[in-house]
């Protein structure tokens, strides 16, 4: 148990010099290395004969070659082609590339696959798709297809564009979110005043910069 | 950047003690053959007083360095050694032929632990 909680620990520490690019899609030498990872780390924890550096020291080998090769293909060009690859352009001027699509194995059942996880079910409506270097689609529809804008709407911004924050996060005040509204605490001091409640009594509060505010209070407690 | 820096001190930590692993089992390889080596020797010449003292410094050796590269060897290996000399004192009193044969075991089998540590294409592939 405690070379798994060891193990564990280490394994924590690598995805997270990995960082969060590794969180999220994977590059093909993100995919080798989180499935070889994922292998070694069983090895000591299954086999108590394997010493536990037998395990540790090539997970972070593998942790370090992968945060060096990432600033490889940051600084160059050459590097993350010969690593990563290119984009493919699968879809050109509205017509599918078929050749590109037999280099990438992918059959017309996996692009429809992919354009309806984009949200597009005609294929017609397609002036551009690249598989990007992580496998997945990227869609550029043409022009009568795409969603109106704002701007082509000529709609004014009358409200700061900036998302609500979490200001109370199950009955606990969020450092910093109030001055992330532009609020003050006396804000907050009175709204919940008015609502007769304290912060324990607050499930969620979120709130914008123009001070428009969603409660949630906790279940199961009376309002004081 | 930070990222870089802590993978470059990961690697440095780890060539560090890939170096120390590498001199402990040189260390135990040298030492171990040479006195499984004077063992056999003693026990052709029937020097029964030598062979006793020299059994229990193996044993000592032993029993120090099994504790250091027991973490970087796979256990098996080294029980298999840590078996083989804990036979070699009966084997002393009462059976030559065999303690000839339990000396030369150990000496094999350090030796493969010796080489499997070595990079060469044969314990690379």
């Amino acid at each position: 148990m405690l070379r798994t909680l060891i193990l564990y620990v280490c394994i924590v520490f690598s995805v997270r010099v990995m960082g969060k690019r590794q969180l999220g899609e994977l590059q093909p030498s993100e995919l080798v290395v989180t499935l070889l990872i994922s292998n070694i780390a069983t090895l000591s924890i299954e086999d108590t004969d394997v010493p536990m550096l037998g395990s540790i020291l090539p997970i972070f080998t593998l942790v370090s070659c992968e945060v060096l090769v990432s600033y490889l293909i940051l600084k160059s060009n050459t590097a993350r082609k010969i690593i990563s690859g290119n984009p493919r352009i699968v879809i050109r001027n509205g017509s599918i590339d078929q050749t590109e699509l037999r280099n990438l194995r992918w059959s017309v059942d996996d692009l429809n696959e992919q354009l309806r996880a984009g949200g597009v079910f005609n294929i017609a409506d397609v002036d551009f798709a690249l598989v990007e270097t992580s496998g997945t689609l990227s869609i550029y529809q043409n022009f009568l297809k795409r969603p109106v804008t704002a701007e082509q709407m000529s709609v004014p911004q009358n409200e700061p564009n900036a998302p609500p924050a979490t200001v109370i996060r199950d009955g606990e005040l969020v450092k910093d979110a109030l001055s992330f509204c532009n609020l003050r605490q006396e804000w907050l001091d009175n709204l919940l005043r008015e609502k007769k409640l304290t912060i324990k009594d607050v499930f969620l509060l979120t709130c914008d910069r123009q001070a428009k505010y969603h409660l949630v209070e906790k279940e199961g407690r009376k309002k004081k | 950047m930070r990222r870089v820096y802590i993978a470059l001190v990961l690697i440095s930590l780890m060539v560090l003690v890939s170096i120390y692993s590498f001199v402990k089992v040189d260390e135990a390889h040298r030492y171990m053959t040479a006195q499984v080596d004077s063992i056999m020797q003693s026990v052709r010449d029937e020097n029964l007083t030598l062979l006793d003292h020299q059994i229990d410094e193996l044993t000592a050796y032993w029993n120090g360095t099994e504790d250091i590269i027991v973490h970087f060897v796979r256990h098996v290996q080294l029980d298999d050694i840590a078996k083989g000399i804990a036979r070699l004192p009966i084997l002393a009193e009462h059976n030559h032929d065999m303690l000839l044969a339990e000396l030369s075991s150990i000496r094999w089998q350090i030796e493969h632990i010796w080489k499997s540590e070595i990079p060469s294409a044969n314990s690379l592939f």
